[in-house]
């Protein structure tokens, strides 16, 4: 097996991790879409470096990627030959864009109105001394943590020591991230002044000479305030670099609203993707900024050395816990593409000849085996309940107390509801809401349940990203199902709890429970079954 | 407040009117828990929150001109929930004291004009104040337990000077009975001054120094004549 | 100021009642309803300006003089001012002090009290100065000096 990191990007992260990785011993392959020497990276590109099996590949674009985790074959081309290397890891850390809000503003750039980069960088001679500048920063839209941070240095850079005026107008100024408090504190020191719109906006104008003029009013003191600045700063946002499109694609990634190749999840580590062994750092993973790159690096790093050390000895210590794989039984299996579309963590794999559960790739979260039209996909992960006990027939009518199934990820639901478990409620723990099927459900309510709950993670938490939205359809098929057949539809319902919300799973519990108690006993006939007894589902039970 | 004409050039502020002020008022967060522990926040439409934004914006013309700052209490409370710890009621009585001393409001300024001229608010004469200090003493003096009451005046030596508030001299001459009977029940060796007397220091609310300073120094000056140790300060 | 010692009224009538120089019967207004308010300048602000506020001298003095009395709330470097502090009861802007008086008088009606213990001229004026114009016209305002003096047990 490999040990080949494959980094993608020309980011200093992306350099930071190469350079880590290298004293590590660990062999790299870099692949640079531009040119080498603006990076600074002296070896010559397409050969193995002299410290080691290094290798540095430039003017080179990525095509394709077949493979999984600790096994990955990346089709790349260069100089229109196109060549494979192996890598067990892919690390992407493509530098991302500043993009000047100008629109936003209403402002064209002149010699009087720049981006905040630009303005930064020419601090000292931007404007003579004692002059006025305006500093726009997240006025009309939420400006980006670390863009709060470059617009303030920046007001401090021309503030101090020459006299300069600096009118900062900001909405909500981000200074939460590490030493934002502390710039704002400095530029205070320095003497720029802040002018806070939250109910408000400036008027901002732009006469032809590309002159500007400010008119608000100051929401604190009421006064209203003109101000015609020398130079006028303008925000800008970090954009994903535009080569994210075809790399998530190639990778099959889940991107974030912003482009960006790691989706909000809570779940989602420093620089996890979706997918096993495909890691986002730096620019490529979220709109960051230089200063943030050194952290994103030592995250990488410490994913790589997980993966490799996962890899390498499956069943040992680690801490990143995945379940039993999925495994498509080839007979039975038609070819429909269902699992390899479905599939979150991109763990099926396409060959000519069938299709395949790459095993180091499968997180095992089930959603595939429940999705499956054919139940060709065998799925371990959903087992028989923790204390499923057998009730006493309750035939006093009015101490009927409904007999419960709660299928309940493990994740979220299993945590929160711990003490859930009596003789009237039998907790079957499933690996994500995702993998509970319609005859999961179904058989539950045969073997005797009088109501099924599926207790799964809230959308954004899911660990398989669309695992809790599939749960939730196959409770809406069933609940379609038991209407048109004559059943309650409120036998079986989808909730959702965060593994801290105890208290919330406990009334939601309640509350479903006495749902239920409205209805009659399933053994009086309502859905067709064996007598009312054991509540237990069949290990491994799947569609038959 | 708010100016309703054109609006003013921000250029012109001057924003470094105040730096020398030891108030760290430019770590303003502008979070508002000021106002919201202010007894007087909301009358003239003004805020301690307001107060220090147009301080750190140098609008030295409107806060002289305000109201607001003689209408704060100077009560502190603003000060201790303050997270920045900015001291805004130092800051009301710094506005107070840039006020022009003939629009200083009410009698404030008026008193404190007094007290310099005559040494006390009232402009009392030294004869009439001792008439009434001898009057209220006789009048203890004939309550049960203090027979033989006397107010020492200007005794040298004594352990303990008290200075006395102005309106116990003027109308409330009942309530200049308390603390001379607590003396007397406690056989203290106390007294009180025929000159400077005066107990209040008005400087403390005009925003003056100088006339704070000058009541002091008169104080110290009748304990150092008297050579007397110790200062009672019921004010 | 060194050359001086200087005592704040807490400081003296502490050390005669201590050191035993005058003897305070507690009876004489034993059924009353007292509490106290905290004046801003021997409190909050004393403690800004100088490190120490006097919270616990006058509440210990208080103690000596009535079993029965109330807290405000809130109370020590909360209290809320009476609205006689910063030389309002002379700068002759009568609405808005009497306006500050209601909060205070709100305070002292919820609390019960039917009599309230002041250490400060301006307090006393300016509670004793809103009371009838704010409802509590039988309200009773005293110094806490002649809460003392009102105790004193003297020898015959």
């Amino acid at each position: 097996m490999t040990q080949n990191i494959l980094i993608i990007g020309n980011s200093p992260c992306a350099r930071g991790i190469r350079a880590d990785l290298e004293r590590l011993d660990i062999p790299t392959i870099l692949i640079l879409a531009d040119g080498v020497s603006a990076d600074g990276i002296s070896e010559p590109a397409g050969e193995l470096s002299s410290r080691g099996s290094h290798a540095v590949f430039d003017y080179t674009t990525v095509e394709g990627c077949t493979g999984t985790a600790g096994d990955y074959q990346i089709r790349l081309r260069r100089d229109r030959e196109p060549f494979t290397r192996s890598a067990a890891a892919v690390v992407i850390a493509e530098q991302g864009l500043q993009v000047p809000l100008y629109d936003e503003y209403g402002l064209g750039p002149s010699g009087k109105v720049l981006p905040v980069s630009e303005a930064a960088a020419r601090a000292g001679e931007l404007l003579p001394d004692g002059g006025t500048v305006a500093v726009f920063n997240g006025i009309y839209s939420e400006s980006q943590p670390g863009m709060a941070d470059a617009a303030m240095e920046c007001a401090i850079a021309i503030a101090e020591n020459r006299g300069r005026r600096v009118f900062f107008f900001t909405g909500n100024l981000k200074v939460s991230g590490a030493g934002g408090e502390l710039l704002f504190r400095r530029s205070r020191e320095a003497g720029v002044v802040y002018f806070k719109f939250t109910h408000t906006r400036p008027a901002i104008r732009q006469e032809d000479t590309g002159a500007v003029r400010i008119e608000f009013t100051d929401e604190i003191t009421g006064e209203p305030f003109v101000l015609t600045p020398d130079v006028t700063v303008v925000d800008e946002r970090i954009a994903p670099s535009p080569r994210l499109d075809s790399l998530a694609q190639i990778f099959r990634l889940h991107r974030d609203a912003g482009g960006f190749l790691q989706t909000p999840n809570v779940r989602r580590a420093p620089v996890s993707t979706n997918r096993r062994g495909i890691f986002a750092a730096g620019p490529a993973r979220s709109p960051e900024r230089e200063s943030d790159a050194p952290a994103d690096a030592h995250a990488a790093i410490g994913a790589v050395l997980d993966l490799l050390h996962d890899l390498h000895d499956p069943g040992g210590d680690s801490i990143h816990r995945r379940g039993l794989p999925a495994e498509i039984d080839q007979n039975a299996c038609i070819r429909c593409l269902t699992c390899f579309r479905i599939c979150p963590h991109g763990a099926v794999l396409l060959f000519p000849d069938r299709l395949a559960v790459g095993e180091s790739g499968c997180m095992g979260c089930g959603i595939c085996a429940a999705q499956c039209p054919r139940g060709a996909i065998r799925f371990e992960g959903v087992r028989a309940g923790e204390t499923g006990g057998a009730a006493p027939d309750a035939d006093d009518a009015e101490k009927f107390v409904p007999k419960m199934v709660i299928f309940a990820c493990e994740k979220s639901g299993r945590i929160a509801a711990r003490s859930a478990p009596s003789e009237k409620i039998e907790l079957v723990p499933v690996p994500c809401g995702g993998a509970v099927s319609d005859a999961h459900l179904l058989d539950a309510l045969q073997s005797g349940a009088d109501g099924v709950l599926l207790l799964a993670c809230h959308v954004g938490n899911c660990d398989a990203e669309t695992g809790t939205r599939y749960g939730r359809r196959t409770v809406e098929r069933v609940q379609k199902v038991l209407e048109k057949t004559g059943g309650a539809p409120g036998r079986v319902a989808y909730r959702t709890v965060a593994a801290n919300m105890e208290s919330e799973a406990q009334s939601t519990i309640q509350n479903f429970q006495q749902e239920l108690s409205a209805l009659s006993p399933v053994s009086t006939g309502k859905v067709q079954g064996e007598s009312r007894g054991t509540v237990a589902i069949e290990k491994g039970k799947t569609l038959s | 407040m708010s100016r309703t004409s054109d609006p003013a050039a921000l250029e012109r502020l001057d924003i470094d009117r105040f730096v020398d002020w030891p108030a760290p008022y430019q770590y303003c967060l502008t979070c508002g828990l000021c106002a919201g522990a202010c007894p007087v926040a909301g009358i003239d439409d003004f805020d301690p929150r307001k107060f220090v934004r147009m301080v750190s914006m140098g609008m030295e013309e409107e806060l002289v001109e305000a109201r607001w700052p003689w209408i704060c209490t100077m009560c502190g409370r603003c000060d201790s929930v303050c997270p920045m710890e900015i001291g805004i009621s130092g800051m009301v009585r710094n506005i107070r004291g840039m006020r022009e001393r003939d629009k200083v409001p009410g009698g404030l300024q008026k008193g404190l004009e007094q007290v310099e001229k005559t040494g006390n608010v009232l402009g009392l004469p030294k004869e009439d104040f001792i008439f009434i200090v001898e009057d209220v003493a006789e009048e203890i003096a004939e309550e049960p337990g203090f027979s033989g009451f006397k107010v020492p005046i200007d005794k040298e030596g004594a352990f303990i000077l008290s200075t006395i508030h102005n309106k116990l001299i003027n109308t409330q001459n009942e309530d200049l009975k308390h603390l001379w009977k607590i003396f007397y029940a406690a056989k203290e060796d106390w007294t009180i001054t025929s000159d400077y007397w005066e107990g209040v220091n008005w400087g403390l609310f005009t925003g003056d120094d100088r006339a704070m300073r000058m009541m002091v120094e008169r104080i110290i000056l009748q304990m150092d004549t008297l050579k007397i140790e110790n200062l009672l300060w019921p004010e | 100021m060194e050359r001086f010692g200087t005592f704040t009224i807490f400081d003296i009538l502490i050390k005669y009642i201590k050191e035993g120089r005058i003897r305070l019967d507690k009876s004489r207004y034993a059924g009353r309803r007292v509490t106290y308010h905290e004046p801003c300048n021997y409190a909050r602000k004393s403690e800004a300006t100088f490190g120490y506020g006097y919270y616990e001298e006058p509440r210990w003095i208080l103690s000596q003089c009535v079993d029965d009395w109330v807290e405000l709330q809130p109370n020590r470097r909360d209290q809320i001012c009476c609205g006689g502090g910063g030389g309002t009861l002379l700068t002759g802007y009568n609405e808005e002090r009497i306006r500050y008086g209601e909060r205070k008088i709100r305070q002292i009606r919820q609390s019960g009290a039917d009599l309230t213990i002041v250490p400060c001229h301006s307090c006393h004026g300016q509670i004793k100065g809103v009371k009838d114009e704010l409802g509590m016209p039988d309200l009773e305002v005293k110094y806490l000096w002649e809460l003392v003096a009102d105790c004193l047990v003297m020898e015959e």
